[in-house]
């Protein structure tokens, strides 16, 4: 029974901002949408639908106008976890060395010094970071930049993972190989995450569910099931099976996209 | 040029020479360096932290800001009659008076720095789970940090200003102390030595706040 219950459900979500002198702006409506236990999602949408709004929303940063969050079915208002979240363009605290930076949830939730040593040794390795820990942000690539973002998330061991765009801001091959990246983290926590992007293949390459967000208000418009094998590499993406999925993807999205320009 | 509206080099140095050896113009440097080091220091020890607490807290904004902007806008040399009145002409004067020369200006500079902090930051150390206090410890005070100190860079060269008018008025010490009593008699090298003196120690400070933030902020 208690298999049943997803990570994470979204039930009816929706949030309008009342701007100044602008009226009511619906930024996401009726948002439903389950992860379950140990798997990847990604709402894929036209640029500026609203995907943020639906993370941090989730993230707790933002009160919902209407629906429900629930997290193992408790509504998210009571809970005590957080989630791991990434923001746009991966926002590294630029004061901080990657090891202070991988800290800095771990010092918000109290954990004494042995604690935090060992899970960033451990966090590091899984990165690949181990050879930076002393650096400062501005020092790193936007890869490794973005790996500390996704390593600091991971730190606070958190219910799910929230990624926004976390690629967006990387050039292609690096984006490509961060993917791979992702899915080898991944395959070591086994943590649910929820990906928002506006790259298709990569929605498709990384997730086992992939929504199809409308343009703004952002609606889900349909629910894509990927049935591609683990552990992938990059390779798949020239497969047919990959490929008629992504044009069935994109096709969805190219009617969205034309009612946002 | 007459020598008496422009003092030659070697009447300049001279003029060091005899300030310093017959007239203990070293005290008179200690005076106001005195006077400045505590005045400034007094108001950036208030300004930094109100000035922080301004620039994130809108209850805390809308309570001071009116006040301080209205004050900022009184000239210190139209408080200094009363400044005189309260406190003496002794020493707390003119500490007071460096102290609301800089405290007035340096607390809005600061609240505007603290307001600069990007939203991200914030939302990001929210998303951890840190309340308002904690981010403003663990993101607001670092982010600022170097900011805060090129304001104090800045302020603390106006407090050699107010220092000086507070030693034009009822002093017995200090740098402009010196440079108005040259002036009553034609010393007028002497009076040049003042600038001099002051102007060095401003670079020198400058050099040091500099050599600081180096060593303070690498991470920039």
């Amino acid at each position: 029974m208690d298999t049943d219950i997803p990570k994470l459900l979204l039930e009816g979500v929706s949030k309008q901002f009342t701007g100044a002198g602008e009226g009511i702006l619906a930024a996401i409506e009726d948002i439903h949408l389950s992860i379950p236990e140990r798997s990847i999602a990604s709402l894929v949408g036209p640029s500026g639908c609203g995907k943020t709004t639906l993370l941090k929303i989730v993230a707790g940063l933002i009160e919902p106008t209407a629906g429900e969050v629930l997290i193992d079915g408790q509504p998210l208002s009571g809970h005590s976890r957080v989630c791991g979240y990434v923001p746009q363009a991966y926002t590294l605290f630029p004061w901080l060395t990657v090891q202070g930076n991988i800290e800095f949830g771990m010092r918000i939730r109290g954990w004494d010094s042995q604690k935090r040593n060992r899970a960033v040794g451990q966090l590091l390795s899984l990165t690949g970071l181990e050879p930076y820990r002393d650096f400062y942000p501005k020092r790193l690539s936007g890869g490794m930049q973005q790996r500390v973002a996704l390593a600091r998330a991971l730190a606070v061991e958190p219910e799910l993972l929230l990624l926004d765009e976390p690629f967006g801001a990387l050039d292609t091959q690096t984006r490509s190989l961060m993917q791979e990246n992702l899915l080898q983290v991944w395959e070591q926590t086994q943590k649910a995450i929820l990906l928002v992007t506006h790259d298709i293949e990569e929605a498709i390459f990384v997730s086992d569910v992939v929504y199809v967000s409308t343009a703004r208000p952002a609606r889900v418009k349909a629910t894509v099931s990927i049935p591609l094998e683990r552990p992938r590499s990059h390779l798949i993406k020239q497969g047919v099976e990959f490929l008629t999925i992504k044009n069935t993807v994109v096709n969805m999205i190219r009617d969205e996209s034309l009612k946002a320009i | 040029m007459e020598p008496f509206f422009l003092s030659s080099p070697s009447d300049v140095l001279r003029a060091f020479h005899t300030l310093f050896f017959l007239q203990g113009f070293a005290n008179d440097i200690l005076a106001s360096v005195m006077r400045i080091s505590l005045g400034f220091f007094a108001s950036a020890t208030c300004a930094v932290p109100i000035g922080i607490l301004m620039g994130r807290s809108r209850v805390v904004d809308a309570l001071l800001t009116p006040i301080t902007s209205f004050i900022r806008y009184l000239p210190v040399p139209a408080l200094l009659p009363f400044c005189i009145l309260w406190l003496g002409i002794g020493e707390t004067e003119k500490i007071m008076v460096v102290f609301i020369g800089v405290f007035f200006q340096l607390v809005l500079m600061i609240a505007d720095v603290a307001r600069r902090v990007p939203g991200e930051l914030i939302e990001l150390s929210s998303s951890f789970g840190a309340s308002r206090r904690a981010t403003l410890i663990r993101v607001v005070v670092p982010y600022s940090l170097p900011q805060v100190f090129d304001s104090l860079r800045v302020t603390i060269g106006w407090a050699w200003g107010w220092v000086m008018l507070a030693e034009l008025v009822g002093a017995s010490s200090g740098i402009g102390y010196m440079i108005l009593k040259s002036q009553r008699y034609l010393l007028n090298a002497n009076m040049i030595c003042g600038l001099l003196t002051v102007g060095l120690l401003g670079v020198i400070t400058d050099a040091l706040f500099r050599f600081l933030s180096t060593l303070l902020f690498k991470w920039r």
